[in-house]
């Protein structure tokens, strides 16, 4: 079992990383002109996991994660939620009334620029930083709780227990396929009326089971932030700013069902959409698929889609799979636990993989395509008009250099992955009665580190 | 389809970002059996004799 679960493992990874490769090297970011090759640069952030594995076990002998404690930082008002709400429904109306009403041009309009790259990847990053700051800002959270004190109160239904996380995988997925496979994706009264179809499903999934089960279990984008704020060194607590050391807040995560298949869709998205741009999928890999439904009838449109589909699934079912072989193996230390309550006890340490890949994959589209919202501010609708008088600005591409993009990069992964496995000992001390015993799974856990940091790079580097 | 190997010097490269998740799965396979055979030779330790963890 143990043996077919390894040569399943290498088999997927070895089957991502050999296919035909990087010839020619033109990305968006860039040429780098790096010391050492960028392979070296995975060898080198292994070691760094494998001396960060045997610390662990001689350094960390007991949990030490479970029930940290937190500071008390500041108060703040409570009448600050209400007013981020009534901010996030004006930014929501002028992005949607822009999608609808302004000009049909992806760089001159404000809606794909606000929806992909300030709320999408910018939120992440704050999430990460200030905490759960989309709570406070969530348009139809905000619409809900003031429909909730004008409309007649009514007691919600219970939320299903079995239904867990899986609304958000489902819209995780949905914005992911949008973003990566959706070809009029870019086409702004598309993404106005998508984000009103969304707001509505929300609206009436909060109307039906309760504002905040909604919001903390099936709004996808709810979900997705508060995910990545549970790694902030910050959390929002009714009215007190609390501080805690970074990334702790993951030990403390809900496992429902769903929330292993979240993370897999959050790990695997990012990874493919890097995987896209890259020389593998764009030198002959998406050709490759495509023909397989053009050879079936499909037009070259669909069978363009339909490949980019089967990417995606296939990049997220990679990602699923390194876990689950991870747990198999620790499984195979015996304790009597399934794979499923395995899989739950340390999902946990993915979060981290998953807010590294966020970083590494998107921190360059942030940094060079944030500063659209310099022009994009004086003018959203594209009508010519300069409000704040920025509309003339454009993209620095100067702003941050290629090589600072690469080490922003690997620092990224390779932090992100030391975190992962700082989670997963924890955890297993807690898991296993013996500390050996605990260490030994963790060899497992290693090696899915390990594997995640090479694909990471290996993805990053095919794009340079 | 293009054929995977027609393009060897293209794609060598990505074998480097292959080897340390094979040399590390290869070392804890080893350390596991290694482990595997201390516990079955020595004496039956009782549990937490090497640190409780909890």
């Amino acid at each position: 079992m143990r043996r077919r679960a390894t040569l399943a493992g290498a088999a997927l990874l070895g089957g991502l990383l050999v296919a035909p490769a990087p010839a020619g090297a033109h990305g968006l970011v860039g040429r780098t002109d790096l010391p050492i090759p960028r392979w070296l640069f995975a060898w080198a952030a292994a070691i760094v996991l494998v001396v960060s594995f045997v610390a662990l076990a001689t350094l960390w002998p007991k949990p030490r994660l479970a029930g940290i404690d937190e500071r008390r930082l500041v108060g703040y008002p409570r009448v600050l939620d209400p007013v981020c709400g009534a901010i996030g429904i004006g930014l929501f109306a002028v992005v949607v009334y822009a999608g609808l009403a302004g000009l049909q041009e992806v760089t001159a309009n404000l809606a794909p620029t606000w929806i992909f790259v300030i709320f999408w990847v910018g939120l992440a990053f704050a999430s990460l930083v200030f905490g759960d700051v989309f709570r406070a800002f969530n348009p139809w959270r905000a619409l809900a709780r003031m429909a909730g004190r004008i409309l007649p109160r009514r007691t919600p239904l219970a939320y299903p227990a079995w239904l867990g996380r899986w609304p958000a995988v489902v819209m995780i997925f949905g914005f992911a396929w949008l973003e990566l496979v959706y070809p009029e994706k870019d086409v702004p009264q598309t993404l106005a009326i998508l984000s009103l179809a969304y707001a509505a499903v929300q609206l009436v999934g909060m109307g039906v089971y309760g504002i905040e089960v909604w919001t903390d279990r099936a709004d996808g984008f709810s979900v997705y932030f508060g995910l990545f704020a549970r790694l902030a060194p910050l959390r929002w607590a009714g009215g007190v700013l609390v501080g805690r050391p970074p990334f702790v807040g993951a030990a403390d995560l809900e496992v429902l069902p769903g929330t292993v298949a979240l993370l897999a869709v959050m790990i695997g998205s990012t990874s493919f959409d890097g995987f896209s741009v890259g020389s593998v999928w764009v030198g002959s890999g998406e050709t490759d698929v495509q023909s397989l439904f053009t050879g079936i009838g499909a037009s070259v449109g669909t069978a363009s889609e339909l490949a980019n589909t089967t990417g995606l699934l296939v990049m997220i079912g990679v990602i699923a799979g390194l876990f689950r072989l991870g747990i198999a193996g620790m499984q195979s230390l015996g304790g009597g636990m399934t794979t499923r309550e395995l899989g739950g006890r340390f999902v946990h340490s993915l979060l981290p993989i998953a807010a590294a890949y966020v970083v590494a994959h998107y921190f360059s589209l942030l940094a060079y395509q944030g500063q659209a919202l310099g022009y994009l501010a004086s003018d959203p609708f594209g009508t010519g008009a300069d409000l704040l008088g920025t509309a003339g600005s454009s993209i620095d591409y100067n702003v941050v250099a290629a090589n600072v993009i690469w080490y922003v990069q690997v620092a990224a992964l390779v932090i992100g992955h030391v975190a992962g496995l700082v989670l997963a000992h924890d955890r297993a001390l807690v898991t296993y009665r013996r500390s050996a015993d605990a260490i030994r799974s963790q060899y497992w856990m290693l090696a899915v580190m390990v594997g995640f940091t090479s694909l990471g790079l290996w993805i990053l580097s095919s794009t340079q | 389809m293009t054929p995977i190997l027609a393009h060897f010097g293209h794609w060598y490269a990505s074998l480097f970002y292959l080897v340390p998740f094979v040399v590390i799965v290869g070392a804890l396979k080893l350390q596991a059996r290694r482990d595997r055979r201390r516990d079955g030779a020595g004496p039956s330790r009782p549990d937490g004799e090497d640190g409780e963890s909890s």
